[in-house]
């Protein structure tokens, strides 16, 4: 054990910044990859606009369907519309969409979700209809909504929020209940704490692992669905580019023009993509239980 | 169990009750009168569209309708479609074989492969097996289901040309155009489903086979492969079982898209028709039927999770 | 009673470990939690090894039973079971004795048994791998003859039952009836038997231990933290710390004199019967047992002892074997083994 290279280790000093970035990437190196992917993303929705200025609403009767080339890098629709400019529209029309969504889902799901951990009466209620729209088959609900409040960006922000609130409602109350009568909760109560200041300071700091893998999954589907809707032509309403209206939009070009198809779906899953990776990442830091199962 | 089944049944009946007045309530709120869109082709005129709507009932108070309305799709008499001009209920018995096929197909095939891959790769954890079942599920759940329906379509039927591209044959006329126009659809939506059973049956298992009882199996001299499916594998059923009676419902919501997709006349493709077109009688019949099968699924489910955990078999 | 234990060890031991080292991989490289171990358990012998928790004690048992977890490995050392080096057996073999000729009592009754099975069949698959040619109404009549044996009542309804049915009482009496049950066990190793049961139920345990070891002629590895259990058990004790062992001596002698002044901590902490005054002020042993992967210099114990010199930090004492089959690490035992035997007979 009088190894060189243990008691080196155990040597305090300070890593250069570098060797503390590389070293954090290789304890977490999912993380890593997936706030490099939605960087890179988000970068691109950014700067494009800036590089290829298109207008992505621009008709032209001269450009139709054509393929990919060094005037339009992603080719044109049936319109003659830029692809390459649509789907950069699109890609902050979707990203805006989940963000509202997940914020909404973050504050109402943990708040619900104490309520409902906290205090037996009310958790009746909402654990009976999150369970009941848990069952629900999500899609169906969503168009159920988005045909009752008519298509609109806000009301897919809805729609989506009514459907993944439920998960983080349950994630939270299970952390309540699981603490709530912890040895630190009764300790707190008998010095005199009241309900709210016992649920926001110590119980709800042990459910924020769990809520953010949670969340940030939700972030990701928030996606999918909102991409799933708008190819079902309930999303953000015509000529408001969205990537599931531009797969819906190709499929009678199916035959003639493939390219217009593969690019949405690609940056769709680049996008789910990176989410999912740092939902995992989040996981394996914040939730050290199913880090030891997940290695 | 028999007592278990019908504690399980009870408790889905307030469910079933929360399912069916959130049906009534946004069908109710869906804009623009569905009498006016049903006489959208005649000159419509306010006192045509009163007389309509009396006749269908619509100009009573909500509560009223409600109260007369429970009781009648519970009894399965659903009403006539303003649509097809026939019973709903015939309507929808001929779209429901269509999406049981595609749902229970995917469901079967995310089974099949999904829990299999899981127990190996939580088995040869750190294995290149492993890796590129992680690999896959990852991307199998980024795909989004109805481009990857897409892309097999222009892969599989278009350029290959080997399975046809879209439509339906029912199973009567034969397995083969039965099946055949059912494996893309059903590929493009277990993809994302296997992902999610994939992760979740080996984050389960190495769980399972951390625990104690495990480490007694082996202590015991049994055999690996017992160790595996009799000591571990049942214990983490019971959690695994949880989860695909999720995967159904998500399978059910992606029914919806997949069968617009491969243009399948399945429930899912009339409801978004019949959202449309504010047809209340089939919309509500169609969201129904995918409630009931969603419930009927979950409650096997719950069946077999008591089968696997004498804990809630025997309470 | 001496004389026993030391004609016991001239007979070729059924379980003979020799310098085991065992190392958990790390990052930083492998942390030795072992080290240089040698233990002999000889025929019908009950030897005692105890420690704190995180001494290396259970991962010792895990390595002898073959079950190691997978980022832990054997690093150098010879387990000699029956005369053969288990090390070089395939594992497949290993296997086979396992269950048969050496069998485990776990030390969680609560989470060792498998909740989904009924008692019966976690009874009878033992008999199903390792006595194939024994028939199924053979075998659930010898699961109920092994639940009748260690004092299971209504042996035949609990076949039917589940674990979460039981008692942890009764659960440990069914973990010990299924290491027992295919009737030709030499080695039992029985992990912290008594650890999660109830002190009345502890006591029936161990009776029904010291009764079956007598009845059917076996070796007993008993491994806990309780000095107390191995009083009422053992006819030898190793004791434990950091991963090596720091005093191994017939259990007579140890309680007697200890030469350790870490086992005269452990002696020092047990409540002695009716001295009710000295409960109140049960001395325990400062500070914890030291990082495995800590760098060490010296004696492991140093940082805790009482009685360190200058030495103690510097240079690691060696086992040194003393009179009559004892053993002790520590730079000064000899010194000491006088003062902890007069302050025995002052107090």
């Amino acid at each position: 054990m009088i190894d060189g290279r243990v008691s080196l280790a155990s040597v305090p000093r300070r890593p250069a910044l570098g060797e503390r970035l590389l070293l954090w990437v290789a304890s977490n190196p999912m993380l890593a990859i997936g706030m490099a992917m939605l960087t890179l993303l988000v970068l691109f929705t950014l700067l494009t606009p800036l590089l290829v200025p298109i207008d992505p609403l621009s008709i032209s009767a001269t450009a139709k369907l054509q393929p990919p080339g060094w005037e339009h890098p992603l080719g044109t629709d049936e319109l003659g519309r830029d692809q390459l400019s649509r789907l950069v529209v699109g890609g902050s029309i979707s990203l805006r969409i989940a963000i509202a969504a997940t914020a909404l889902t973050a504050v109402f799901g943990v708040a619900l979700g104490m309520v409902s951990g906290q205090y037996p009466a009310i958790d009746i209620v909402v654990s009976q209809i999150s369970d009941s729209l848990l069952i629900f088959p999500g899609v169906v609900l969503a168009i159920m909504i988005l045909a009752a409040l008519g298509p609109s960006e806000l009301n897919v922000i809805i729609a989506v929020f009514v459907l993944y609130v439920p998960r983080v409602i349950r994630t939270v109350r299970a952390a309540v209940i699981e603490y709530r009568d912890a040895d630190f909760v009764q300790a707190a109560r008998s010095l005199g704490a009241s309900d709210l200041r016992v649920l926001a300071l110590h119980i709800f700091p042990r459910a924020i692992g769990p809520t953010m893998v949670q969340l940030s999954l939700g972030f990701s589907s928030a996606i999918l669905v909102e991409a799933g809707l708008s190819f079902l032509g309930l999303g953000a309403p015509p000529p408001a580019p969205t990537w599931g209206g531009m797969i819906s939009g190709a499929r009678e070009y199916i035959r003639t023009a493939p390219w217009m198809m593969i690019a949405p779906g690609a940056i769709i899953t680049f996008a789910v993509l990176s989410l999912n990776l740092i939902g995992d990442g989040l996981r394996d830091m914040l939730d050290p239980r199913s880090r030891a199962a997940g290695q | 169990m028999l007592a278990y089944a019908l504690r399980r049944i009870v408790i889905f009946v307030p469910t079933l009750f929360i399912a069916l007045t959130l049906i009534f309530v946004l069908t109710r709120l869906l804009p623009g009168s569905p009498v006016a869109t049903l006489l959208g082709g005649q000159s419509v005129n306010a006192a045509k569209i009163e007389e309509v709507s009396r006749q269908l009932g619509y100009d009573r108070p909500i509560l009223v309708q409600y109260v007369e309305w429970l009781p009648r799709i519970l009894s399965g008499s659903l009403g006539q479609s303003l649509f097809f001009t026939k019973p709903v209920a015939e309507v929808l018995l001929q779209r429901l074989p269509v999406t049981l096929s595609l749902t229970v197909l995917a469901l079967l095939v995310t089974i099949a492969i999904g829990i299999p891959l899981g127990i190996w790769s939580a088995v040869r954890r750190g294995s290149l097996l492993d890796y590129s079942a992680n690999v896959l599920s990852s991307l199998g759940m980024a795909l989004p289901p109805f481009w990857l329906g897409f892309v097999l379509i222009l892969v599989v039927a278009v350029a290959l040309k080997w399975l046809p591209s879209s439509g339906y044959r029912p199973i009567e006329i034969g397995i083969w155009p039965w099946l055949s126009r059912m494996i893309l659809p059903t590929i493009a939506l277990s993809l994302s489903q296997i992902g999610l059973i994939v992760r979740m049956t080996r984050s389960t298992m190495l769980e399972v086979l951390e625990t104690e009882y495990v480490g007694m199996a082996r202590a015991k001299g049994m055999p690996e492969r017992i160790v595996i499916i009799r000591h571990a594998l049942r214990n983490a059923m019971v959690q695994i079982i949880t989860a695909i009676g999720l995967l159904y419902a998500l399978g059910l919501g992606g029914s919806v898209i997949i069968e617009q997709v491969f243009a399948l006349p399945g429930l899912g493709e009339l409801i978004t028709t019949a959202a449309i077109r504010r047809d209340y009688a089939t919309l509500e019949g169609g969201i129904f039927y995918l409630t009931l099968t969603a419930l009927l699924v979950n409650l096997v489910v719950d069946l077999a999770y008591a089968y696997f955990n004498p804990r809630v078999r025997l309470a | 009673m001496i004389s026993d234990a030391s004609a016991v060890l001239t007979a070729s031991p059924v379980l003979d470990v020799r310098d085991l080292t065992i190392a958990f991989r790390h990052r930083a490289g492998p942390v030795q939690v072992v080290r240089g171990v040698d233990l002999s358990v000889g025929h019908g012998e009950i030897v005692g090894l105890v420690g704190e928790s995180g001494s290396g004690k259970s991962i010792f048992a895990r390595a002898i039973l073959g079950t190691l977890p997978r980022q832990a490995e054997v690093l150098e050392g010879k387990i000699a079971f029956s005369g053969s080096d288990l090390r070089r057996v395939p594992p497949s073999e290993v296997r086979q004795l396992r269950g048969d000729r050496m069998a485990l009592v776990p030390q969680e009754p609560m989470t060792s048994l498998n909740p989904a099975l009924r008692i019966g069949r976690q009874l009878t698959e033992v008999l199903e791998v390792h006595r194939p040619e024994i028939g199924s109404a053979a075998r659930t009549a010898r699961a109920i003859e092994m639940l009748d044996l260690v004092g299971v009542n209504l042996p035949g309804e609990r076949l039917a039952q589940y674990p979460h049915q039981l008692s942890g009482g009764l659960r440990q009496r069914v973990a010990i009836a299924m290491a027992l049950i295919c009737g030709r066990v030499e080695l039992l190793i029985a992990d912290e038997p008594t650890t999660a049961l109830d002190v009345t139920i502890q006591a029936q345990i161990l009776d029904l231990f010291v009764r079956l070891q007598e009845q059917q002629r076996m070796s007993v590895l008993l491994i806990t933290h309780d000095l107390g259990v191995i009083a009422q058990t053992a006819q030898r004790v190793a004791v434990m710390y950091a991963g090596e062992l720091v005093e191994v001596a017939g259990v007579n002698e140890l309680f007697a004199m200890p030469h350790h002044p870490y086992t005269r901590g452990l002696l020092d902490s047990l409540p002695r019967g009716g001295n009710a005054a000295r409960k109140s002020h049960l001395p325990s042993i400062e500070g914890t047992v030291p990082s495995p992967a800590a760098p060490r210099q010296g004696c492991a114990f140093a940082d805790r002892c009482a009685f360190r010199v200058d030495i103690c930090g510097r240079r690691a004492p060696m086992l040194e074997a003393t009179t009559s089959g004892r053993s002790v690490r520590c730079h000064r035992w000899q010194e000491l083994a006088d003062r902890f035997a007069c302050r025995d007979a002052v107090t």
